[in-house]
């Protein structure tokens, strides 16, 4: 899956939840979803069931405690795609 | 070590669904979960384990130095007492304890993460927007070092905790600030 695909979901996904609008504009691989997105924290829990849907994925407890900025997210995805 | 956590109980209840499918499970262990499940507010219940985690890991934080993480698994609550309007229990994070005590409310739940268990603190909590907060604290803080307001800052470090500075130099970092729909709190 190409990167850039997986990024334009996720910023499908993560939209609803943004607090700081722009800096959702410069949404990238760095993007941090606390630090730049401000989302509240327990919305994060809704952004990791959102991507387990999205991508048919099992995100573990793991690979969870470090997804904190986009790249992360891409990152984790990809592995978890190839395990399947 | 010291963190802080408020609930907006109105917010959460529109920005979060915590019934959708696996939310829990997530967040809670099967001990959590079932006290969750028993509890005659679940609404509450799961908001008030979650403000304990979130300020427990707080002060897990500052004591270790540690980035945030999406790690509410590895905080264990041990709820102690509950009454209608306080709480009180521990969250154990590794091999650390940390001692917590909520304020419930209609509107909101705050909760205090004590590692010291004797640990004197002072909380503050307020509605409307959290610069009000942060300007009462920074009152505070000024009285507690005796210099100018003007003189000091609030910033917030690389692992995102806030510190004040004084004159470019990192002089206090013993309190937690936090916030959450029309609710922010700080406690020193």
């Amino acid at each position: 899956m190409e990167t850039n695909k997986i990024i334009e979901r996720l910023k499908t996904i993560v939209k609803p939840y943004v607090q700081n609008e722009q800096a959702f504009q410069d949404f990238g691989q760095d993007t941090d979803f606390i630090k730049d997105l401000e989302i509240n924290s327990a919305n994060l829990v809704d952004i990791v069931l959102d991507v387990e849907d999205e991508f048919d994925i099992a995100i573990d407890n793991d690979s969870m405690d470090n997804m904190m900025t986009v790249q992360d997210a891409v990152q984790i995805i990809k592995a978890k795609k190839q395990e399947a | 070590m010291i963190g802080n956590d408020v609930v907006d109980l109105a917010a959460a209840a529109k920005e979060s669904n915590w019934r959708r499918k696996g939310f829990l499970e997530k967040v809670f262990s099967t001990e959590e979960r079932s006290i969750i499940s028993s509890a005659i507010n679940q609404h509450q219940m799961v908001w008030l384990l979650w403000s304990m985690k979130e300020a427990a890991y707080k002060a897990h934080q500052r004591e270790f130095q540690l980035p945030r993480k999406l790690n509410w698994q590895s905080q264990h609550c041990f709820l102690k007492i509950l009454s209608e309007n306080e709480a009180s229990g521990k969250v154990k994070i590794g091999e650390t304890e940390y001692f917590t005590c909520s304020e419930i409310s209609e509107a909101f739940i705050h909760t205090s993460a004590v590692k010291q268990k004797n640990r004197v603190v002072k909380k503050g909590i307020f509605e409307g927007p959290s610069r009000k907060t942060k300007e009462r604290l920074l009152q505070e803080i000024s009285f507690i070092l005796s210099c100018d307001k003007a003189d000091i800052n609030l910033e917030k470090d690389v692992l995102g905790m806030p510190f004040f500075s004084y004159k470019n130099q990192r002089i206090f970092d013993q309190f937690s600030l936090s916030g959450h729909g029309k609710y922010s709190a700080y406690l020193l």
